[in-house]
């Protein structure tokens, strides 16, 4: 608190201290990023899209999108495109169930 | 409308392609932000886009006559009107119930009870953050670092969604000049803003949900219940948990922005490796401590007039500081405790005497802000005193921490020691990728957080203020 007040100076952490790189479209580059990101975690990580369309408030039209949803992770369940996940959340649990010795019994929180 | 959430996912696909088709037109562009950003601030309540608007209008005029009036002093009694209009809306919203009921207890007390007329007013999101913000722009139009900017701009200023409603306090001076031209992405901002996105969601969904549901908030709910180990871990819990919470949303919000093509400031950098209290606050909610250094400790004078005017200037800007938190007596001492001790480093460092051990200023630092945290968290000052009677009693049986738990405070405390650059490091390897290959890593990244998540996500600390 004890500094003189400067020239308000912005340092962002996006600017990295290197050169640039120039010649080729940014946006393209970006928009292709999100784009394979989003189609990668339609297919291997259909459950949370099935899971987020159950929260949603019930009306014909989420009914229709639930069991569309429902049935989409249930084609990606059989072809194993969600193995990895369900299978690294298995070991997640493993872990959040591990006790030191007989501190927070399961089902005290 | 949560940043990790699919809503907002969804919500972000939309308006980037919105923008970005038409990033010809600046205009046009940030027209789309503004609507988008009331849509997203209208996800928690329509009623108070209406605040913003109107506040974005207040800031708008205010700064216009400012720059047209033709004497200082009457610019000083415009900026004057400005500022108070903005505590106003602060006022009413976060402090009115706070002071009608002191007053009652006043009044209690000198045998004078009375019913008054509590409003039970709902607060709304991001006041605190964007009331800030229109007040530094009118200060700066006043001082000349800035033009009265359009209608537009300066309502996007405050609206734009990233920002709103958990900061950084980015200012007029930050974002105006870059609202001017039409932003242009690079590869560094792209890579560094998939990092950050990427990294928040790790911290806010894993480490800081982990943390507070299962460690901290059934601690703090009864401290009376829980040995002095089980108070002692949740103390440091709390605080690796508020910083992988406020970090993490500081971190999407620059990387949200920095995909529009926008910089924000660093709001954060590595705080627990502070060896003082000023070092703490240089590295801790960078904006708004700059924001208290700037506009209130030099207003009341800053170090200028002695070392008594000083450590009044330093207590004084603290304890505001502690209030802007919220209308509550623990987030006064929260923020006298950060003042009294940067008082006694003050005159410490004034009367000559020696510096600590560097490792020992951090152990030394790092506990007084924990302490800190105790009455920041605390519902109430009794909940607070509880907890701290509760660390004294000597009862050191484990009866929470899990080694998941020890886990999750230790990798959030190792955060602060890597190297500060590293992320940085991170991203000039990224930027090199083709963008196919990035995709797939940044989908994986996103998968392996997802498996970790706690079920649901809590909103964000730093909402309530």
């Amino acid at each position: 608190m004890a500094r003189e007040m400067k020239e308000h100076e912005l340092a962002s952490p996006v600017d990295l201290s290197a050169t640039p790189i120039e010649g080729e479209h940014p946006v393209l580059w970006t928009g292709t990023i999100i784009a394979v990101a989003a189609l990668v975690l339609l297919f291997a990580n259909a459950g949370t899209l099935s899971a987020w369309v159950d929260e949603k408030p019930v009306t014909e039209s989420q009914l229709k999108a639930s069991e569309a949803a429902r049935g989409w992770k249930d084609r990606m369940n059989a072809i194993g495109l969600t193995a990895p996940r369900d299978a690294l959340h298995r070991i997640w649990k493993d872990a959040q169930a591990t006790r030191f010795g007989d501190e927070a019994p399961e089902g005290t929180r | 409308m949560l940043f990790p959430t699919l809503d907002f996912g969804l919500f972000f696909l939309l308006v980037f392609v919105l923008v970005w088709a038409v990033s010809r037109s600046n205009e046009w562009r940030k027209l789309l932000l503004l609507v988008g950003s009331w849509v997203f601030y209208g996800a928690w309540d329509w009623r108070f886009v209406a605040l913003l608007i109107a506040s974005a209008i207040i800031n708008w005029g205010g700064a216009r006559l400012i720059y047209a009036a033709q004497t200082r002093g009457t610019q000083k009694a415009l900026v004057t009107v400005g500022v108070i209009a903005n505590l106003g809306i602060l006022g009413f919203f976060k402090y009115y119930d706070f002071f009608l009921e002191q007053l009652g207890v006043l009044l209690a007390g000198w045998g004078m009870a009375r019913d008054l007329p509590l409003l039970q007013i709902v607060l709304p999101v991001g006041v605190s953050f964007f009331t800030f913000q229109g007040m530094s722009y009118l200060i700066d139009v006043y001082r000349g670092r800035l033009r009265a900017a359009s209608l537009l701009d300066i309502t996007l200023l405050m609206s734009f969604f990233p920002h709103l409603v958990a900061g950084p306090i980015v200012r007029g001076a930050d974002l105006l000049p870059q609202f001017e031209k039409t932003p242009r992405l690079n590869r560094d901002m792209v890579a560094m803003a998939m990092l950050l996105i990427v990294w928040g969601l790790f911290k806010k969904a894993v480490v800081a949900s982990e943390l507070s549901v299962n460690l901290v908030d059934p601690v703090f709910f009864d401290p009376s219940v829980h040995s002095s180990l089980d108070l002692l871990l949740a103390a440091y819990g709390y605080a690796v948990q508020i910083y992988c919470d406020f970090s993490a949303y500081s971190d999407m919000a620059i990387g949200i922005a920095a995909l529009f093509g926008y910089r924000f400031p660093r709001n954060f950098n590595q705080p627990y490796r502070a060896s003082s209290l000023q070092d703490f606050w240089r590295r801790w909610h960078i904006s708004l401590s700059s924001w208290l250094r700037d506009y209130l400790y030099i207003g009341l004078g800053g170090n200028k007039g002695g070392l008594a005017m000083q450590c009044r200037n330093i207590m004084l800007t603290m304890l505001l500081g502690g209030f802007w938190h919220g209308a509550k007596w623990t987030f006064l001492i929260w923020g006298g405790l950060h003042g009294g001790v940067q008082v006694i480093e003050t005159c410490w460092r004034k009367a000559g005497l020696p510096g600590l051990p560097k490792l020992l200023a951090i152990i030394i630092t790092f506990h007084i802000v924990t302490l800190g945290w105790i009455f920041f968290r605390a519902d109430t000052f009794d909940g607070a005193i509880a907890f701290l009677g509760g660390l004294g009693r000597g009862d050191w049986s484990n009866g929470m921490t899990t080694p998941l738990l020890a886990t999750l405070i230790l990798l959030g405390m190792a955060f602060h020691f890597t190297p500060p650059n590293l992320a940085q490091s991170i991203a000039l390897r990224l930027r090199r990728l083709p963008a196919p290959l990035l995709g797939l890593l940044v989908a994986v990244a996103i998968i392996l957080v997802d498996t970790m998540r706690y079920e649901g996500v809590a909103p964000f600390i730093y909402y309530q203020f």
